[in-house]
């Protein structure tokens, strides 16, 4: 359970959180995981909305432009 | 306001949680809690960061004052803020110019100021001000910290006027590199330094 906590906050991370971190309850690891992930659901959710909402304030004619920059 | 707290409310902005959820944190080391909330903030702004770049080529192709309304109104100040750091930081700095001081302050909220120091570097001071003052009526002492490391002194000159005595601790606290405490100390009049807890004169 301890190895799973880690392995969760690491895979957020990228690698093995610092050592005071590692210590920590893994019921608190997971809390921290948790809240990472949540927070990067938050953005993807924003950037989701926004990419739907933006076209509509971009005048007609670029809006060929824009969606091949963006490569929507 | 111990180093750890101030990591702990730091880290707290960074994931958008209340600090008391944190209060789990409070014996890690402080620099442990420094390395964690680094390494998010690096998580963060990295992810999504293929289509943040895509948008930030995209908006070349759009006029400045159309930017900063879709700014606004679409993109919101976590997108700004992400967006700010992968644009030309004069057309950045420009787009800023003419957003709201309260939008600003939002963003600033988000912002990471070492990835975006091109644009901070080329904000007019008197933009740079206006934030400050909202920051300071929020009492957002966490973001006015994060931004001494990265604004000319007379900027920060200006913007201590709106920082109130009882305040400067607790923005000292937070401050990351704690030389920039003396930093800030000097630039203060002799009257304010007078004022300060013994520890910071």
């Amino acid at each position: 359970m301890i190895g799973m906590a880690e392995r969760t906050l690491a895979e957020q991370l990228g690698a093995a959180p610092p050592a005071g971190v590692a210590a920590l309850d893994p019921a608190h690891q997971q809390d921290l995981a948790d809240a990472l992930r949540s927070a990067r659901r938050r953005q993807a959710q924003a950037l989701a909305e926004a990419g739907n909402d933006a076209l509509r304030f971009v005048p007609a004619v670029l809006r060929p432009a824009i969606r091949k920059a963006v490569g929507l | 306001m111990t180093p750890a707290e101030a990591e702990i409310r730091k880290l707290a902005r960074v994931l958008g949680v209340d600090r008391e959820r944190l209060s789990y944190l409070a014996d890690v080391p402080r620099d442990d809690l420094r390395e964690l909330r680094e390494r998010t903030t690096t998580v963060l702004f990295d992810a999504h960061l293929g289509v943040l770049e895509r948008m930030a080529g995209a908006s070349k192709l759009l006029p400045p004052p159309l930017l900063a309304k879709m700014a606004e109104r679409v993109f919101g100040p976590l997108l700004a803020a992400r967006i700010a750091g992968l644009v030309d930081p004069a057309r950045g700095a420009e787009i800023a110019g003419r957003l709201s001081p309260g939008f600003l302050a939002d963003v600033a909220a988000e912002l990471d100021p070492r990835r975006a120091n091109g644009i901070i570097a080329k904000l007019p001071s008197r933009v740079v001000v206006a934030v400050a003052r909202e920051l300071a009526r929020r009492r957002d002492w966490i973001t006015i910290a994060r931004f001494v490391d990265h604004l000319p002194d007379g900027t920060i000159v200006t913007s201590l006027e709106f920082i109130p005595d009882d305040a400067l601790p607790e923005v000292a606290a937070l401050l990351d590199d704690p030389a920039k405490i003396a930093k800030v100390r000097d630039l203060l009049p002799a009257e304010r330094v007078a004022r300060l807890p013994e520890h910071l004169r």
